[in-house]
């Protein structure tokens, strides 16, 4: 409120911050769960054509994601001065830095930096 | 009156602006480091002006240091994005085959944080992500349209806009929690 102002634009900008950040953040969640034994994104097509979008690598997350925007729940807590939504977005986060850091090698940054020989055989089984 | 959160807040951003300056200082960005760094300077003189003749601070004192808090730093992240942006390009202009950068002055985009402030930036402006951002761009659109709408305060608002208020008055708080939640 000290930053935006102390009216209503003040006391829920930040949750309408957090809620579309949250947006991103579960459709990166769901890529990377829908990812596992599908064709990749480059594998699926040339993104902007007809058949990219409905190929189940690109669409299921986009269908997830939108439910998951539309939700009256979420809707209601990413516009409203509420503590909620922060919460919901941190634990997001804490979810997606899971995943991804599965995928990774122990104090790698980059999966294709170290190439295929540094990942254990349970890694190399369930990525991509 | 102005608070010992808000020179924090003063000191974080003159901080943040110093070291902008000294990294396009070492970009060789001379004059807008500069500026940068003046920005800094004075920034500095108002947390300092404000620290010792706080009781005193006039109504233009309150609009320039409220005005420099919340436009200094979405100001510098402007800057330093546009200055990645270039230097993308001349990265790009210099690499054509995604060859190793010839000079260390362009090396230097290619790891560390504005590498990964540039990969952020390059992330919205994929084909593939084109959707997503469009989801989240209508219900930002939507969010904003009914911001104001109702203009009474809906569930918690109604304990927490009240104590934030009072926080900032430095008033005592109608309900004791430790910590406060409006906090």
């Amino acid at each position: 409120m000290s930053v935006f102002g102390r009216h209503a634009f003040g006391f829920r900008m930040p949750s309408i911050v957090f809620g579309i950040a949250a947006i991103f953040i579960f459709y990166l969640i769901c890529r990377t769960l829908v990812r596992r034994g599908l064709p990749t994104l480059a594998e699926a097509g040339r993104a902007g054509t007809w058949n990219y979008w409905f190929q189940p690598v690109v669409f299921v997350p986009l269908l997830a994601t939108f439910l998951f925007a539309v939700d009256p729940l979420s809707f209601d807590l990413a516009h409203i001065g509420m503590l909620d939504v922060f919460s919901v977005t941190l634990m997001l986060l804490g979810f997606l830095f899971y995943l991804r850091g599965r995928q990774q090698p122990l104090g790698g940054r980059r999966v294709y930096y170290y190439g295929d020989r540094y990942r254990h055989a349970w890694q190399r089984q369930e990525n991509c | 009156m102005y608070g010992s959160s808000d020179l924090l807040i003063l000191c974080a951003t003159a901080a943040v602006l110093v070291c902008a300056g000294i990294y396009l200082s070492r970009l060789r960005f001379r004059y807008i480091a500069l500026s940068i760094i003046g920005l800094a300077f004075f920034s500095f003189c108002l947390a300092l002006f404000s620290l010792t003749v706080s009781s005193e601070l006039t109504d233009l004192h309150k609009v320039i240091l409220a005005m420099f808090i919340r436009f200094a730093v979405p100001l510098v992240f402007f800057c330093l994005s546009s200055i990645v942006t270039i230097r993308l390009a001349i990265n790009r202009q210099h690499t054509p085959d995604n060859k190793p950068a010839a000079s260390s002055l362009i090396d230097r985009y290619n790891s560390g944080v504005m590498a990964a402030w540039a990969e952020l930036r390059r992330w919205f402006t994929r084909a593939e992500n084109r959707a997503v951002c469009a989801i989240a761009w209508v219900m930002a659109m939507v969010h904003l349209y009914f911001i104001n709408k109702p203009t009474f305060y809906l569930g918690d608002e109604g304990y927490y806009v009240p104590e934030a208020n009072r926080i900032l008055n430095r008033q005592a708080l109608l309900v004791l929690e430790h910590p406060p939640l409006a906090k």
